[in-house]
């Protein structure tokens, strides 16, 4: 046994010492395709098996009986039982999301961020300000938040979560030790900063975050694989709760984070991430380094967000803001949400006690039940058998604990913008939405990107907007979208001609379809509107209701539109129409931006009428 | 307990599978169906040449298996089958017979050995040798079948169904639609094409083929055949689920077609196979052996039927009907086409992108060959009656019904008719061709037609059985086309390999699809690029690139023979023998359902046995007829009207044309200069040799950096005695003249070139031209008329330049010379000092501060009469360069004016050619 594990450590050992030369050769002679040493990690699956093989294979496999018989069915449901509520322990981080929460939220309106919002005048991806649409988020998701620059007595009564961001001067000794009494009586500390001490803000954050001993780093954790890609490592926790995609937690390049395991946990690190370390001569670039990876840097399992419990509250602390500003709210409003419903939550509700509780218990009765079996009847084949069941049951429990946005207060008109199926965007490229965001921001709209088709928050909405899907809507989906046309719903839905297989049901339903005639792009010039196309196709109408044609290109409708009862059906014949290589880029504009919202402008839904500026 | 002592055959088994796949796995560099084209990716042959041996090493198990037995004859009979089929087809499909001919070999070797021990290693390796020669050579037979389906057929649509339900039962999010499939990850939405060739179906094949050879020889059951059949197909489907996780993962659409992937990806595979298709143990394997006469006597039967499979199997491939030779009246219809014009002469007015898209260099060319004419009228029958070829090329505007009526009947009654596209349905050029082409049952595709990396494309002519039309054609490079959907039984003139489809992209400028280079929504491989297709008494020949055939591109090698190529094939009425191809099919399928009903009465031995002699035999003196016939029948046509042609020699000149590649290096780039020659009515040639070069009107020596033969200067001097003219352009940074004085040292010239250091200077005409040139590298020419003299200049406020250095710098060419490239030469500016020129010899920039040392005018070109010849030296070669003179569609300033204007001097007063 010794024997074998030392083999698998030696064989490690040796990996990791070779791990970067070998890297840098296989790099070599692969020639374009971009390899870092983390790539190489599935290698060591490969080496620790051959020794496991030997091991398994001299002492145990020979040895085991794979025949079962229902005989022996006790051990299993014994087994079975254990692991099912195990599992179910899974649920736990969900369900702690539920039960009573305070809604009042106090910003520290003081350090290096500012309240601007995406606004006219203003193009392309880096003119999204930074927190101005979290207010109006918030709003919606039923918070009151107060703003203040200096935290005082008077102003944290009644305050649950008191959150500071990039904060870049260290906050008066009393201030500190009022927060810390905040905390420990209960409150909630959120922390949102940013990488290489970027403006100063790493010393005061430190300072006011000593108490739980976690630490800001002069770096920026960096990713390996762009945007994140497979690289969180998602520990179990409730804000992680309906999140599938790197994209919904709208980390960026941040700070990594320090801290002293015995007061803080870690609640989300980077896997496949490397700590560039921090340059202050570049004052050019906000201390950043060279943002590739050097020998020497740590690599992987790099701390982006941590918690730590102190007295009856929490403080919980980001590496990076991004997750809070408005260039991410769209995607990452369910993570936003969960984070805040944690931190405000009043008290440990009934199911968290209760699985707490059943998990410990359930823990030690699978141990003992465990060794029963084995004691009893050692067959490999029951623990073959459980594990799939098990497998199995997990994952059923697991899709139970998902669940939605609730729409509590709706200051301003909320717009759908579908995810779920294979939509054809990105967030930032390109083809990215990041610029249909933007504009309906710009406009007092609150976009949603929702990656599972959501009836609650599609009803709560003033426009849903569908874009490219290649996978068809379901009869049910399909049901819901008109039941929500005819409640006063707009639904926006941009699909050219050879995309429209996946549209072809629903496009069918309102009488349209898409002519292979390539109209390609056409510029402003030649469309009625004024507005210009990417790659167009002319609609054609095949049913009996009246259509409005909104826009022509060459003489040939684009843009079309049919009303059902009180909502309307808009068929945009431009699957690009709204990506952001048609709407906008860097200081440029396109007045396409403009047209769809004043299509929603003229329904006779509640809350779409806007402002125009 | 479990049994723990291994069965021996199970090793035995591995190592034969591993045979088998590596055999098949080295096939793919050396077909490179799927491998990029371009010359800056370098097939890695060390790679098949490891993995067959590898196999052999492998193979040695077969012995375990296998015995061999020979008699002499039968082995010398294999032997001289195997050596006569090594020596007539090229690599790499002889590789199959140098195998045999290695195994026979080592089998006398052991024959005439007497030790044990050596004779069975020996017999064991030519056990190996020999079975992998087999394996071998039937995937090489099954290639060119191969080949035929994996140039039509790519797409599985009905494969996006089940792909995507895995998909999602492996957690992605997948889905489907007209048989793309999506997946998405991470928050792109990938669209992929499932096609044979992302699948593997070529490994596979030969897998397949491989392990049918090895099941037969060793009685497996007929259920194995089909379970290996099944087996290979899931292989395979999840092989391709991995590769699209890893591209997924890496952003590498490369993933489908690279070596090692594919290495990687197929290596596991030999684990399945090894598990589940065992190979029985010695005891139960029938050997075959070729004893004594009785056994070796073939059924003749068999061996007819074996002789017809092998003829008509080549015959279907390789035969094209002579036809019979029409007037050669060409006829270019310009109404349908608002694109690469013929009427609108190349002269040396009027310049841009107009003048060199632009077909009217193609159009005088074929006018020294054939009657021509351009006419921009409907297209009648009556108008068609007085043609024998009609030429259409990128239509813009749609053809009516009767026009297309007339142009098939046309067609039937023995004309020819050629269409010209182009990528991605470019100005409509594919929606107005199709409605003609799909009358002869070929479409046009609505794609760009790319190297599989995203270059662009080179095709070489297949090694066996080139088309007529390519039968002349050097090495051809592509300027991105379209693919074609021929009919299967149409003659494939070109099955471009290793190129990739990419749809086209309507959005954008020429409809050039986004990010061709690393686009995952491709179609790879084997494409029909050119085929021809009999109709009736008359010939269509459908072609996909009108840019090659553009004026910038007309003379480039390659796309001269292969117009005229085409031509001469279009040229031809039908004969009976048209349905030569059909019929041949039709006996291939009937004979080898023969073969293989007749087989079943013979014994394994006799079997092996006469297919290799039939096969070895009389398949490569097939070919060998077959292509000599081709050759025959359609020879290099001969002008009709003599036209003067300028030859660029290449043997011992440094400058660099668009052949196989784009001129990267404008200071090394001469394309414009070559070009312009056309605007005076020439013909430039790119000559391979010296020799070569000497056969035309003009001869042009371009920065010789390699020495002449005395030879090659005594043909040099006849060259010139007998009235050809020669200029010789070199710059004095590239090796201080050395080349350039040698060679005319050795034709008896009295000029020599000297160097000068790099400064500002101004060129004009001796003695009273006005006009100057500025620039700045220049040497001085001795001896004979000076007519080009330059003086130092002042450089304006602001200008910057380009030093030039008089020595070698240490930087080698892709073929490992050492060159100097005064451009390679980091910018510097007058003002500016010295940047860091790390490069440059040491003392090889003489100043950066121009002096201005004499105003006196100093001769950089001279004439020099050498018998009836003139011989032209110009030291100032950089002048002509692609970076002076601009590209070739440039409007040019009046710097470039005045150097075109010089170019032209040069050829048509200096050398005399004014006609």
């Amino acid at each position: 046994m010794l024997m074998y594990l030392g083999a698998i450590c030696l064989t490690n050992a040796l990996f990791v010492s070779l791990l970067h030369s070998v890297a840098e050769r296989i790099q070599f002679s692969v020639g374009d395709i971009s390899l870092h040493p983390m790539n190489l990690l599935f290698v060591l699956l490969f080496m620790d098996s051959v020794p496991l093989y030997f091991f398994v294979r001299e002492r145990e496999l020979a040895r085991l009986q794979y025949q079962f018989t229902l005989k022996q069915w006790k051990p299993v449901v014994v087994v079975f039982l254990f692991f099912i509520i195990a599992s179910s322990t899974m649920l736990i981080p969900a369900l702690s999301l539920r039960g009573n929460s305070e809604n009042s939220l106090l910003i520290l309106d003081k350090g290096e961020f500012n309240w601007d919002k995406p606004r006219f005048g203003q193009y392309g991806l880096r003119a999204a300000g930074m927190f101005g649409m979290l207010p109006a988020y918030l709003e919606t998701m039923g918070y009151e938040l107060k703003k203040d620059s200096l935290l005082t007595g008077d102003n944290l009564e009644g305050v649950k979560v008191v959150i500071v961001i990039n904060l870049n001067s260290v906050v008066a000794e009393q201030e500190k030790e009022r927060i810390k009494q905040f905390v420990y009586d209960g409150g909630s500390l959120l922390v949102l900063g940013d990488h290489t001490d970027m403006m100063g803000v790493m010393g005061p954050l430190n300072t006011l975050i000593d108490f739980v001993n976690i630490r800001y780093k002069f770096d920026s954790a960096h990713y390996l694989k762009r945007d994140w890609r497979d690289s969180f490592e998602q520990f179990p926790h409730a804000i992680f709760t309906g999140i599938t995609d790197e994209t919904d937690v709208g980390i960026s390049v941040g700070a990594s984070l320090e801290f002293s395991p015995l007061h803080a946990k870690p609640v989300l690190a980077a896997k496949y991430g490397f700590s560039d370390a921090g340059d202050y001569m570049n004052t050019q670039n906000a201390y950043l380094g060279d943002r590739r990876y050097n020998q020497g840097e740590l690599l992987g399992d790099l701390i982006l967000v941590a918690e730590a419990p102190y007295g009856k509250g929490k403080v919980l602390v980001f590496g990076d803001t991004s997750s809070f500003q408005n260039g991410s709210l769209a995607y990452t409003y369910t993570f936003v949400q969960n984070v805040l419903r944690y931190l405000s939550r009043t008290e440990d509700n009934f199911f968290d006690v209760f699985f707490r509780t059943g998990f410990f218990l359930s823990f030690l009765l699978g141990i003992f039940s465990c060794f029963l079996v084995v004691k009893i009847q050692y067959n490999p084949a029951i623990v073959l058998w459980v594990s799939l069941l098990v497998l199995s049951t997990s994952v059923v429990i697991h899709t139970m604990a998902d669940y939605e946005m609730e729409i509590v207060g709706q200051p301003s008109p909320i717009a759908y913008i579908d995810a779920s199926h294979l939509n054809r965007f990105t967030a930032y490229g390109d083809d990215g939405i990041w610029a249909l965001t933007y504009h309906l921001m710009r406009n007092n709209y609150l976009p949603v990107v929702s990656r599972t088709f959501s009836s609650e928050l599609m009803e709560k909405s003033a426009v849903a907007i569908f874009i490219s899907p290649a996978k068809a809507l379901q009869a049910s989906e399909l049901e819901t979208i008109d039941k929500y046309i005819r409640s006063g719903g707009v639904v926006i839905w941009s699909v050219g001609y050879e995309e429209k297989e996946s549209s072809k049901e629903i496009l069918t339903k309102y009488g349209f379809d898409i002519d292979n005639v390539p109209l390609g792009p056409i510029p402003r010039t030649e469309t009625n509107a004024g507005i210009r196309f990417k790659k167009a196709w002319p609609v054609m109408f095949q049913g009996s209701e009246p259509i409005d044609t909104i826009c022509t290109g060459w003489s040939y409708p684009v843009i079309a539109a049919t009303s059902l009862e009180k909502g309307k059906f808009v068929l945009v014949a431009d699957a690009h129409f709204f990506l952001a290589e048609n709407l906008e880029a860097n200081h440029t504009f396109s007045k396409s931006n403009d047209l769809f919202l004043s299509v929603i402008q003229h329904t006779q839904r509640p809350g779409n009428l806007v402002e125009q500026q | 307990m479990r049994n723990s002592v291994r069965n021996p055959s199970e090793n035995i088994t591995a190592f034969l599978w591993c045979t088998v796949t590596l055999l098949s796995l080295s096939w793919y560099p050396l077909t490179a169906f799927y491998l990029p084209t371009t010359i800056h990716y370098t097939t890695p042959l060390w790679f098949s040449y490891a993995t067959l041996f590898v196999a052999v090493v492998t193979g040695l198990a077969t012995a375990k298996l296998l015995v061999l037995e020979f008699e002499k004859k039968t082995l010398f009979i294999v032997f001289v089958a195997s050596a006569l089929f090594g020596s007539l087809i090229p690599f790499p499909y002889n590789i199959p017979a140098l195998f045999l001919v290695a195994a026979t070999s080592l089998r006398s070797l052991a024959l005439l050995l007497k030790t044990k021990r050596s004779t069975e290693m020996i017999s064991a390796t030519s056990t190996s040798l020999f079975v992998c020669g087999l394996v071998l050579g039937l995937q090489a037979a099954v290639l060119p079948f191969f080949v035929l389906f994996a140039s039509r057929f790519h797409r599985i649509d009905w494969l996006a169904p089940l792909l995507s339900t895995l998909f999602q039962m492996l957690g992605s999010s997948a889905s489907q639609a007209h048989g793309d499939l999506f997946v998405q990850y991470a928050d792109r939405v990938y669209s992929l094409i499932p096609s044979w060739e992302a699948l593997g179906l070529y490994p596979a094949l030969n897998i397949l083929m491989g392990g049918f050879l090895f099941f037969s020889l060793m009685s497996m059951p007929r259920r194995s055949y089909v379970f290996l059949l099944l087996t290979l197909a899931i292989y395979m489907v999840m092989r391709y689920i991995g590769l699209v996780y890893a591209l997924l993962e890496l952003e590498k659409a490369s993933v489908f077609w690279r070596v090692d992937v594919m290495t990687i990806s197929i290596l596991p595979l030999i684990l399945f196979l090894s598990v589940l298709f065992k190979f029985p143990s010695r005891e139960q394997v029938i050997q075959f052996h070729f004893l004594n006469r009785a056994s070796v006597k073939p059924s003749l039967t068999f061996s007819v039927l074996l002789v017809v499979l092998c003829l008509s199997a080549t015959g279907f491939f390789g035969f094209v009907d002579p036809g019979e030779r029409k007037q050669g009246r060409i006829l270019i219809d310009e109404k349908h086409s608002n694109w690469e014009w013929t009427t609108e002469e190349f002269n040396t007015t009027w310049y841009g992108e107009r003048s060199t898209y632009n077909y009217y260099s193609l159009a005088q060319f074929l006018k020294y060959y054939y009657h021509v004419d351009q006419k921009a009228e409907d297209i009648t029958d009556a108008l068609l009656a007085e043609y024998d070829i009609l030429f259409i090329k990128t239509p813009t505007e749609p053809f009516s019904e009767t026009e297309i009526v007339a142009i098939k009947r046309f067609v039937e009654r023995g004309g020819g008719l050629l269409l010209i596209g182009d990528h991605t349905n470019v100005f409509g050029i594919t929606t107005n061709l199709n409605p003609l082409a799909s009358q002869f049952g070929a479409a046009f595709r609505y794609d760009g037609q790319y190297d599989v990396s995203g270059e662009l494309s080179v095709y070489r002519r297949p090694v066996v059985l080139p088309h007529p039309v390519v039968q002349q054609m050097p090495a051809f490079m592509f300027a991105t086309g379209c693919m074609l959907d021929a009919p299967l039984l149409a003659e494939n003139a070109i099955i471009g390999y290793g190129i990739k489809s990419v749809y086209l992209d309507y959005s954008r400028p020429n409809f050039f699809p986004k990010d061709a280079r690393n686009t995952e929504t491709m179609e790879f491989g084997l494409f029909v690029q050119a085929a021809g297709i009999p109709f009736g008494k008359g010939r269509v020949f459908l072609f996909t690139d009108s840019t090659v055939w553009s004026n910038f591109y007309m003379f480039i090698p390659g796309k001269p023979e292969l117009l005229l190529g085409i031509m001469e094939w279009l040229n031809r009425k039908n004969t009976f023998l048209v349905n030569a191809k059909p019929f041949f099919l039709l006996l291939t399928l009937i004979s080898f359902a023969a073969v293989l009903f007749t087989a079943r009465r013979l014994k394994k031995g006799e079997i092996v046995f006469v297919s290799l002699l039939v096969g070895l035999s009389f398949t490569p003196l097939t070919i060998f007829a077959l292509e000599q016939l081709n050759k025959e029948a359609y020879p290099a046509p001969q002008p009709h009207t003599r036209y003067l042609e300028v030859n660029f020699e290449a043997e011992h000149s440094d400058f660099e044309l668009p052949v196989l590649h784009t001129t990267q290096r404008t200071e090394k780039s001469y394309h414009t200069f070559y070009v312009w020659l056309q605007r005076l009515g020439y013909v430039p040639r790119l000559a391979p040799s010296f020799q070569e070069a000497l056969k035309g009107d003009v001869v042009v020596i371009l920065n010789p950096t390699q020495a002449f033969r005395p030879e090659e200067l005594h043909a040099a001097n006849e060259f010139l005695k007998r009235g050809g003219k020669l200029l010789l352009l070199d710059d004095p940074a590239r090796s201080g003249h050395a080349m350039a004085n040698q060679f005319l040292a050795g034709v008896g010239s009295e000029l020599t070139m000297h160097n000068h250091p790099p400064t500002p200077i101004s060129i004009r005409k001796k003695p009273d031209d006005t006009t100057r040139i500025a620039t700045y590298a220049a040497g001085e020419v001795r001896g004979g008329t000076a007519l080009l003299v330059a003086r130092g200049r002042r450089p304006e406020p602001g200008e910057s330049f380009y030093p030039v250095a008089d020595g070698h710098d240490h930087r080698h060419d892709e073929h490992g010379h050492q060159h100097f490239y005064p451009g390679d030469l980091r910018r510097a500016t007058p003002q500016g000092g010295l940047p860091p020129v790390d490069f440059v010899p040491r003392g090889s920039i003489s100043s950066l501060q121009p002096p201005i040392d004499t105003l006196a005018d100093r001769p950089i070109m001279a004439v020099e009469a050498i018998g009836e010849g003139r011989l032209v030296a110009a030291a100032t070669s950089f002048l002509f360069t692609d970076r002076e003179m601009g590209f070739t569609s440039t409007r040019p300033n009046d710097k470039q004016r005045r150097i075109y204007e010089l170019e032209y001097w040069i050829f048509e007063e200096v050398l005399g050619l004014r006609k």
